[in-house]
């Protein structure tokens, strides 16, 4: 390589060098972060009045993700696009459109093993019964390849067909209209049979979560690169759209697999039905084997079932610790070197097979990065930035997430909770004492000081057994803002989702990459700020509109539908550009960051109210970003008319 | 030189044009059968003028972006004139806020036989030809911004802005380049020529280019152009814009002489500190070359380089290869130009890269932190 003669630079410059540069990206960082960890935290403190449990664990967990994101984010602007673009640059050239698209198909199978999406879809669906919804169970349980493959397929067939777009110039609309509007039609014939009307949410959250924060920036660069290296940017758009279609089109494959899978699936029963001896043979076809059917079974709350399922199949598997076994494994003993390593596994996973496969098609066409040095540096920056960044993320954004999201409903919440029970052992008659208000109506109570202070507790007769003098007590904690200010708690719930959304949009690292992409392609005309302010918005309203529909119960469809069509017709009359920036940023928000605590948002009001999933609440923060900045296009693009007067015979927008 | 190069004396036409303009220049130029165009994005920067509300007196002003594609092509002199006029007719120039266009003579190396136009006589608008093409290369972000407000305000012309990355001393710390912020903005702008040096220096103090590592401003003789002349928009007081009325009196006077404008002593002063004689060195290759091509350069005494994303585009189908070039701009001292280019030239990587060339024209004055 023909470089001229490196200087050489002392140590301590050298040193300072770099402390100062990434001070630099550790002070973005904070910035980005400080909006949710704050709000997160004034919320529990304010609002809740509850103190921060393990805040030193929080604390240090925010620490790590804050660097984790600079580390990432650097890693990317270093590694990952540049060699995504060069790849999209060079193979179209040498190695034609054939291998292209080859090249394509692998990338896009390949991110879908890299960046698993089930996990999310799992834990969305954690409450999902087998006779509530056999097909939806069957999806995310037995069939759970097929659930992979059918995404994989889709993402692959969205990048050949992005790439296939880029090459030839083709405008994105056409593939967005016929795309969508499958997709909307699949899900409203669905309606019609119950088993498959439990799947849209599924599939449609299948599309915002597909594209994680590794797919996206590789995606978007070799999209660019494409569509520099075939020169028709003019009616393409400059290279975006191909994350947009990554995640609609898995959205037809899941429900085309729905569909598919739906006639070896039983109908829904009830709970009792399903564990009936009658039902077995349809029953076990939900499960791999008898084993898990069992362990199912045993999980379930009917006394009943357990003790029919545990006569017929106790001689069979020996399961004794089974609180262990379903419940305990997740969090319980787990040290931090324990989280570190595996997610420095699964960024590895994540990271390097992609960018073996980038590498693989440049010694394919015979080219090189343009500084393979930097290349390799960002590429391990990538590595240890997401390991640093999800073992933060699990570390403290997420369990504090989750105890803001847990204690939530709380804030319109209308009865008295109980939280937990005192026995009184040898309680006495004589200690009663009473009470009475202005009407003559009396109480009983007595004193106790079983935390600390003696103070005065309501006597309730039903809690006493005088056989053998105990006295069981329920603590209660009250409603937070009494019995009739719900209002002011929905209020809350929604204040709080917006924020949510918000927030954890602002820290999204794949977002903040686009955005930078974005302002780089347009020279700042679109600044990256406003793409990033845009998206949260959206963001934000989307999980309020999501928390609705949990709280209230809404069909998915009610959701889904409207803003869609909203969207088709705003992408008609939307600029190419902004068409694919705008239905790419929709693919973009559900990240690492955005679905950990969306996720503990929407599972700690959906199991207050028992409903069965937490679907649908990842694509309403896919949609509505969408339609605020495809919103936020139009205003800069009737803007920018400003400056152009139109001739005589010419039309305004052409 | 083992081989010798084909040298012509070319004319190069850029043209400036808002976005929705790009598709039909470019289906233009296609039809007229122009072999190699290359474009880029930038961004126009203009005055936005907005009345207050609520009976506040005054107006306020801001700065508005649009973008704009910059598209560059080389011609035969000879065919410069009607080309430019055709572009002008097909495009609406004339209007304000549509698009500039100038072009500069240039000397050719490489690069494939520039086709001649296949066009119709055009009836030429009136082209001022003492014009001057100021451009900035600025390292901190943010600048570029400065420069544009500071050109807006004196009126010069609309300011096009776009991004490069600079290579100098960056590429000699190893990987610690990475520290260093590779980005630039470029501004171009286009100024009457006698105004020129004293933008210059308005420029110079307002992006405090006087400062190390700020970055170079150049100018560069333009042969003819017709610029945008819509600096404001938003709320107009008059009839007809302050803009308008210049062009009408500039039409009046064949020039823009009459806009004389700095005092002469204070420029000559000034003057002393420009440097003189120096080419602006532009490489146009296919993308993944220019690395190569400007170590070789930085070999040959060059100082830096700032590197373009361009595209090639109105591609009619006999032009084999990719769209994705790169240009690279040096600013070099014309005794060591003709080293560098002469390196360039015989170096291997510029041979097997086919469709590479080089531009030079004269770059009369120039200013950066010594």
């Amino acid at each position: 390589m023909a470089r001229s003669k490196g200087i050489n630079i002392p140590l301590r410059s050298a040193f300072y060098l770099v402390v100062t540069h990434f001070a630099g990206l550790i002070k973005d960082q904070v910035k980005s972060v400080a909006f949710i960890i704050l709000y997160l935290v004034l919320f529990q403190i304010i609002v809740l009045d509850s103190p921060l449990q393990d805040a030193a664990g929080v604390a240090t967990g925010v620490a790590l993700v804050i660097a984790g994101l600079a580390f990432f984010l650097e890693g990317i602007m270093l590694g990952l696009m540049p060699l995504g673009e060069r790849v999209g640059v060079k193979i179209t050239g040498r190695g034609g459109i054939a291998s292209a698209l080859v090249f394509a198909l692998l990338i896009g199978l390949g991110s879908t093993f890299a960046e698993p999406a089930i996990a999310a879809l799992r834990t969305a669906g954690s409450a999902v019964t087998p006779w509530d919804a056999p097909l939806l169970f069957v999806l995310l349980g037995r069939h759970a390849d097929a659930l992979f493959t059918a995404i994989g397929i889709g993402v692959g067939a969205a990048v050949v067909l992005g790439m296939l777009r880029l090459y030839y110039g083709l405008s994105l609309k056409p593939f967005l209209f016929v795309s969508v509007s499958a997709a909307l039609a699949i899900s409203l014939a669905m309606l019609y049979d119950p088993n498959l009307k439990s799947v849209v949410g599924l599939a449609w959250d299948t599309g915002a979560v597909t594209t994680g924060a590794v797919t996206v920036p590789i995606v978007l660069a070799l999209g660019i690169g494409v569509s520099r290296s075939s020169g028709n940017t003019e009616k393409a758009g400059a290279g975006f759209g191909t994350v947009a279609l990554a995640s609609v089109l898995p959205v037809v494959t899941v429900l085309l697999l729905a569909v598919i899978l739906n006639s070896k699936v039983p109908s829904p029963t009830s709970e009792a039905g399903f564990y009936s001896a009658e039902n077995r043979e349809t029953a076990m076809m939900l499960f791999i084997n008898s084993e898990e059917f069992y362990k199912h079974g045993l999980d379930s709350s009917d006394l009943e079932i357990r003790k029919q399922l545990r006569a017929e199949f106790e001689d069979l598997y020996n399961i004794k610790n089974l609180e262990n076994n379903i419940r305990g494994s997740e969090f319980s003993g787990e040290t931090m070197r324990d989280i570190f390593k595996v997610e420095a596994f699964l960024s590895v996973r994540a990271i390097l097979p992609l960018t073996m496969l980038l590498a693989i098609a440049l010694v394919f066409v015979r080219a090189r990065p343009e500084n393979t040095d930097e290349v390799i540096l960002g590429v391990v920056l990538a590595v240890v930035g997401m390991a640093i960044l999800s073992a933060g993320i699990r570390l403290g954004l997420a369990p504090l997430g989750d105890e803001t999201g847990g204690q939530l409903p709380r804030t319109f919440r209308t009865e008295p909770e109980d939280i937990g029970r005192v026995v009184f052992e040898n309680f006495d008659d004589k200690l009663l004492f009473e009470s009475i208000d202005v009407t003559g109506e009396r109480k009983q109570f007595f004193y106790s000081h079983y935390d600390s202070e003696p103070r005065a507790i309501e006597f309730n007769p039903k809690q006493y057994n005088s056989k053998n003098k105990r006295y069981v007590h329920i603590v209660s904690r009250p409603p937070l803002f009494g019995p009739d200010l719900t209002l002011l708690g929905i209020f809350l719930v929604f204040a709080f989702a917006f924020g949510m959304g918000w927030g954890s949009t602002l820290a999204e690292p794949s977002l903040n990459a686009l955005g930078k992409t974005v302002e780089n392609i347009t020279v700042g005309t679109v600044k990256q700020k406003g793409v990033v302010y845009a998206v949260s918005l959206g963001v934000g309203l989307g999980l309020v509109v999501g928390v609705a529909r949990i709280m209230y119960d809404v069909s998915i469809l009610w959701l889904i539908v409207p803003p869609y069509l909203l969207l088709l017709v705003l992408t008609f009359f939307s600029d190419e550009d902004f068409t694919g920036i705008a239905w790419d940023c929709g693919g973009v928000t559900t990240g690492t960051v955005t679905v950990p605590l969306v996720l503990a948002m929407g599972l700690g009001i959906g199991n207050e109210l028992d409903v069965i999933d937490g679907f649908g609440i990842l694509s309403m923060a896919s949609v509505y970003p969408i339609l605020s900045v495809m919103i936020y296009g139009l205003v800069l693009k009737s803007r920018q008319q400003r400056t152009l007067i139109a001739k005589p015979g010419e039309e305004n927008n052409g | 030189m083992d081989e010798i190069y084909s040298i012509r004396e070319v004319s190069r036409i850029t043209c400036v044009v808002h976005q929705r303009l790009s598709a039909r220049l470019a289906d233009f130029l296609r039809t007229a059968g122009v072999n190699t165009v290359f474009a880029r994005n930038g961004r126009s920067v203009r005055h936005f003028v907005k009345k207050r509300p609520l009976f506040i007196p005054g107006s306020s002003v801001s700065l508005q972006d649009s973008s704009s594609d910059i598209f560059q092509f080389t011609l035969p002199r000879r065919f410069c004139e009607n080309m430019m006029s055709g572009v002008v007719e097909e495009c609406g120039l004339e209007e304000g806020g549509r698009g500039t266009i100038y072009s500069q003579d240039m000397v050719m190396y490489g690069g494939y036989e520039p086709n001649i136009p296949d066009i119709k006589e055009y009836t030429e608008p009136h082209f001022h030809d003492d014009l001057a093409c100021i451009t900035a290369i600025l390292s901190m972000r943010g600048s570029a911004d400065v420069c544009a407000r500071l050109a807006l305000e004196l009126g010069t012309c609309v300011p096009v802005i776009t991004h490069g990355h600079g290579t100098g001393m960056r590429d000699k710390l190893g990987l610690l380049r990475i520290t260093i912020p590779p980005e630039k903005e470029l501004i171009t702008l286009l100024a009457p020529q006698h105004d020129a040096d004293g933008i210059i220096r308005m420029l110079v103090e307002g992006a405090k280019l006087d400062k190390p590592g700020r970055g170079i401003i150049y100018r560069t003789t333009v042969a003819s152009g017709l610029t945008d002349t819509r600096i404001h928009i938003g709320h107009q007081k008059y009839a007809a814009s302050m803009e308008q009325i210049i062009a009408a009196l500039d039409k009046l006077h064949f020039g823009t002489s009459w806009r004389h404008r700095f005092a002469d002593n204070e420029n000559l002063r000034w003057s002393h500190q420009l440097v003189s004689g120096n080419k602006e060195v532009n490489v146009v290759c296919p993308e993944g070359v220019v690395k190569n091509l400007t170590g070789i350069a930085m070999e040959n005494g060059a100082g830096g380089a700032t590197t373009s994303t361009l595209r090639r585009t109105a591609i009619s189908d006999n032009v084999p290869g990719a769209a994705a070039y790169e240009q690279s701009t040096l600013i070099i001292d014309s005794q060591k130009a003709d080293y560098v280019i002469k390196a360039l030239l015989a170096s291997k990587e510029f041979k097997k890269a086919a469709g590479s060339f080089i531009t030079v024209t004269d770059a009369p004055a120039a200013f950066t932190y010594r």
